[in-house]
């Protein structure tokens, strides 16, 4: 029951906060106008579509280029090693904006591709992978030195050992940092805009253009993407509790 | 030796595989004229509420692709973005409100001009502005890369300038009084206005001449004379008139 409480207890207050916060709006000078808004519903739809699209394709990129990343900046091989240090350091350093720009100006022409949603995207996973390799080396690393040297005594491979015995046991404390990941992802989405890809933010200021209403049309992104990122950090959480209480029944996935 | 040749002649070929015919010659091959801009700029581009494209520069566009007989495609991006759209052939004529400058022309060429405008300034109520010398030694707010960005620095001393990303953050700013006045395009500060009667007011006399002309590729001679065909059409058959009457009725027609 103690459970049930709390979630009463923190809806109160998400409640008492949010209405403190439309107290505060409505009493300013602004003179509020949701109607163009509201009947521009669709357009904001159609954006939260594409940026739906857009941050799960990058995602799953982000995701097996990550675990590349990991594996070359762990690897034995000084080259490789240097590769994936090199690749982290360029992608890290320099803001997605730019990252993307050069992709669809400069590299796509090269390659002979057109479609902005496909570069914009890969620009974004390529973006993304270079943090979520940093999440797996730090998931692998984190597990015990002992437990290598262990498997290894027991005669599992190099590879064998990563995908028994610490891959199982790294990925459970991969999920918090990697759930941010995603949902900072959903909000870089919005960078694509730049080269027009018509995601929410794309729609968001389109409206806002169009009505000469911009702050509420923000307003509108701001509740949108939150109704996407909220639920994301729930599951997440869930995840996180179902996979510990495995660990702790001597359970490994 | 035949080899280093064949090595060089290759690397040519790269370094040529640029397309140097007209934007014209590669559009009417295409048989689609690819119109850049960004749809954030009423009443000259924007999106309405059915996610059409509309406003004075897109129904230019869509006489311009009759008028070439070819089919339309808009293509929506950043405004920071169009030149170098134009310049890398992903699309073929900028049409976005753009004022024909001289520091844009060193990348870009531009048509006759369509539209004549200037920029004005919208003020805060409260903010003791009753005309523009009044501006000196206040807070200015400007859209990045526009125009006003480039013009509040010559037109008004000792002024705090802060750029901003979108015409509609700007205009909130004076709205809510953290900017006393925002340099921006005639229609758009009419429009803010109206928006926002209480707030804020309108100096409505342009500060600056503001010629708007189609963009493309720098060099490209045969395709701007074109478009000048075009304008030049447009004008005399009474169809530029109309659009005008459409979106302006309002205006001067000082601004033709």
């Amino acid at each position: 029951m103690a459970r049930g409480r709390e979630i009463l207890f923190r809806a109160a207050i998400t409640i008492a906060l949010l209405g403190l916060l439309a107290l505060a709006l409505g009493g300013s000078s602004y003179e509020w106008d949701f109607a163009p808004a509201w009947q521009r519903r669709n357009l904001y739809l159609w954006g939260l579509g594409m940026t739906l699209a857009a941050t799960g394709v990058a995602f799953v990129i982000g995701l097996v280029l990550g675990v590349a990343v990991a594996l070359a900046r762990l690897a034995r091989s000084l080259v490789v090693r240097h590769i994936g240090d090199l690749y982290v350091e360029i992608i890290r350093g320099t803001p997605v904006l730019v990252q993307v720009t050069i992709a669809y100006f400069g590299i796509a022409p090269l390659i002979g591709v057109d479609n902005k949603f496909v570069v914009g995207t890969i620009a974004l996973g390529m973006f993304a992978a270079a943090y979520m390799g940093e999440i797996f080396r730090a998931g692998i690393e984190s597990i015990e030195r002992g437990q290598f040297e262990a498997a290894r005594s027991l005669g599992l491979s190099r590879p064998q050992t990563l995908r028994h015995v610490v891959f199982p046991q790294a990925f459970k404390r991969m999920i918090p940092p990697l759930t941010g990941e995603l949902i900072a992802l959903t909000k870089e989405s919005s960078l694509l805009f730049f080269i027009g890809v018509m995601e929410l933010m794309a729609r968001g200021r389109q409206v806002g253009a169009d009505t000469y209403r911009q702050f509420e049309s923000f307003l509108v992104v701001a509740a949108v993407y939150l109704s996407v990122t909220i639920p994301l950090s729930l599951l997440a959480r869930r995840l996180e509790r179902r996979l510990g209480k495995s660990a702790r029944a001597g359970v490994l996935l | 030796m035949r080899l280093l040749l064949l090595a060089c002649a290759v690397l040519a070929a790269v370094g040529c595989r640029r397309d140097d015919r007209s934007t014209l010659d590669i559009l009417l091959e295409r048989g689609e004229l690819i119109v850049g801009t960004e749809p954030e700029f009423p009443p000259f581009e924007s999106i309405d509420e059915h996610g059409e494209y509309v406003g004075f520069d897109m129904d230019m566009a869509r006489e311009l692709a009759k008028d070439l007989g070819v089919r339309l495609r808009i293509e929506p991006m950043a405004f920071d973005s169009l030149p170098t759209a134009v310049s890398t052939g992903k699309i073929d004529v900028i049409m976005s409100g753009m004022t024909a400058k001289e520091e844009r022309r060193k990348s870009l060429a531009f048509t006759e001009p369509y539209f004549l405008t200037g920029l004005c300034l919208l003020v805060n109520a409260s903010a003791g502005i009753a005309e523009p010398a009044d501006v000196n030694g206040k807070r200015v707010v400007v859209k990045l890369g526009t125009t006003g960005d480039m013009n509040a620095p010559l037109l008004f001393r000792d002024i705090e300038i802060t750029r901003l990303d979108t015409e509609g953050a700007c205009a909130l700013e004076v709205v809510q009084g953290r900017a006393d006045a925002f340099l921006y395009d005639q229609l758009s500060i009419l429009r803010h206005h109206q928006q926002n009667p209480k707030t804020t007011r309108a100096l409505l006399e342009p500060l600056t001449k503001e010629p708007y002309a189609m963009a493309c590729r720098r060099g490209d001679q045969k395709f701007v004379d074109r478009l000048d065909a075009f304008l030049e059409t447009i004008r005399a058959d009474g169809r530029y008139d109309r659009i005008y009457a459409e979106h302006f009725a309002e205006l001067p027609d000082g601004s033709r």
